[in-house]
């Protein structure tokens, strides 16, 4: 959503500089920002701890090896207090690593990424800044969640006038607060809490345009 | 480092579809980490081990209990506990007692970790609600694994009421605690011989008790006159002491971080604990 809004208010400033006596060099700044701004491709996912779906736009930030997508999430009310969305900033990287199947098709078994998720709901609370508690009274805030994943990408690429390649992947991630779960108090040790229940999947497709 | 293994593509795909679709059925596919996903074999548990409770009451007046709790993020120490309270003879406890706070960031996960620890104790147990067990989604995950936040039962001739107090997380409601549903349950005197209330936060804990409800609460628990012993936690650490100098007396029992718990024995108008170490 912040980048939808970022970018509304580039365009319009485009719009603006475009009407007014700018120089080239401005416009130029401006074409630049833009086409840096545009995303390179839309993601889509199921589960994977981000909503029960979410999608949005991913940017390629270098060589495409690394981007940045912005995840809207939504999850309903069977599974939480109230419906509410969710925002997820996932950063990824894609590794060199493939395995090709034929001149169109390869495999990328390696992709690690840092997510963060901001929840848009009043029982998720920051401890901070609030009447009802003192700051920090929890040590740790329940409206954004830290994680870390690996995609298994499968990719295809496109004889299409819009789109270049298609992508779908298996989503595998473990949660900031479930990992200290595991870890505190030497926990690892206990029968009950174990790595293998840290672990969630979500399965995606990412389709990129030209 | 690339390599170029000779497979038949469209295989490959389809077989990677399948393992996919396979996948995305299994449990693990997981909304949010504080999504309440709770498994009906993990429902109703107070209402349950209450009932297990009365169907094999153990012989005599005398009423033996395991007062624990705060086990939030404490699974090896519970774990080790819950191996000493097994240890005990058989037969020499009826039920346990847990003063809240289950887990620590009211998770679905924690809460399903919790229980498959506690489950293996010898006794049912029987939990109030915890103010860190309401964080976030935990709320709803408590009432749909363990059931109402207000509840009571009556064994032996005591009551037993367990009572959700945790009125900073409620927004300081003139609804919790609830006094008037507390007074229903305490003015019912002819089917009771001594009450035990039971609550995570106690009504001294300022900050965390509604000040506004503290003078009417204390003046319910004395009014019948049938409150024995009032049970608590939220402090972490042991303490036996009549707050208000009015006779009734707070026991507030360890979390389970000390690998300590309470044995605690009640009989006709009396009572006796000892450390369980």
């Amino acid at each position: 959503m912040y980048s939808l809004i970022c970018l509304f208010a580039l365009q319009s400033g485009y719009s603006q500089g475009n009407n007014s006596v700018g120089t080239t060099q401005e416009i130029g700044i401006v074409d630049h920002l833009l086409e840096w701004i545009q995303p390179t491709a839309f993601s889509a996912q199921y589960a994977g701890n981000i909503g029960f779906g979410s999608a949005g736009p991913v940017w390629n930030l270098s060589k495409e090896k690394l981007e940045l997508s912005a995840l809207v999430g939504f999850l309903p009310e069977a599974y939480s207090r109230t419906d509410h969305i969710m925002l997820t900033l996932k950063l990824n990287y894609h590794f060199k690593t493939k395995i090709v199947l034929d001149e169109k098709t390869v495999i990328k078994p390696f992709s690690f990424a840092i997510l963060s998720s901001r929840y848009f709901n009043e029982h998720f609370n920051r401890y901070k800044d609030d009447k009802k508690y003192e700051d920090y009274h929890y040590r740790w805030s329940t409206y954004v969640r830290y994680g870390f994943s690996n995609d298994i990408y499968l990719f295809r690429t496109l004889d299409n006038e819009w789109f270049k390649k298609v992508g779908v992947y298996l989503n595998t991630s473990i949660w900031d607060l479930e990992i200290n779960s595991l870890m505190a108090h030497k926990n690892y040790k206990s029968e009950v809490v174990q790595f293998k229940d840290l672990i969630t999947f979500g399965i995606g497709s990412t389709i990129y345009l030209r | 480092m690339e390599s170029t293994p000779k497979l038949r593509p469209y295989f490959v795909l389809l077989k990677s579809l399948f393992f996919l679709l396979i996948l995305s059925s299994c449990d693990k596919f997981n909304y949010s980490p504080h999504a309440v996903d709770v498994d009906q074999k993990y429902s109703n548990i107070n209402s349950n081990n209450i009932q297990r409770l009365l169907d094999n009451p153990s012989e005599g007046d005398t009423i033996r209990l395991i007062v624990l709790g705060d086990t939030q993020r404490f699974y090896y120490p519970t774990e080790k506990l819950i191996k000493k309270i097994n240890k005990l003879p058989k037969g020499s406890i009826d039920f346990v007692v847990h003063t809240g706070d289950l887990v620590d960031f009211g998770l679905q996960k924690e809460y399903n970790w919790i229980h498959e620890l506690l489950k293996t104790m010898n006794y049912p147990y029987m939990a109030v609600i915890g103010n860190h067990d309401m964080v976030g989604n935990g709320k709803e995950v408590y009432r749909r694994m363990y059931g109402d936040l207000n509840f009571s039962f009556k064994f032996k001739q005591t009551k037993f009421i367990y009572i959700h107090t945790n009125s900073r997380e409620e927004d300081f409601s003139d609804m919790v605690p609830d006094v008037g549903w507390l007074d229903a349950e305490l003015s019912d005197t002819a089917n009771y011989t001594n009450a035990i209330v039971v609550s995570h936060v106690a009504p001294h804990h300022s900050g965390d008790f509604s000040t506004q409800l503290e003078t009417e609460y204390i003046h319910t628990l004395e009014k019948y006159k049938k409150t024995l012993l009032y049970i608590n936690g939220h402090n972490h650490k042991y303490s036996w002491e009549d707050v208000y100098e009015n006779d009734i007396w707070f026991l507030n029992t360890y979390s389970t971080s000390h690998e300590k718990a309470l044995i605690l024995k009640i009989w006709d108008g009396g009572y006796g604990f000892e450390i369980l170490d």
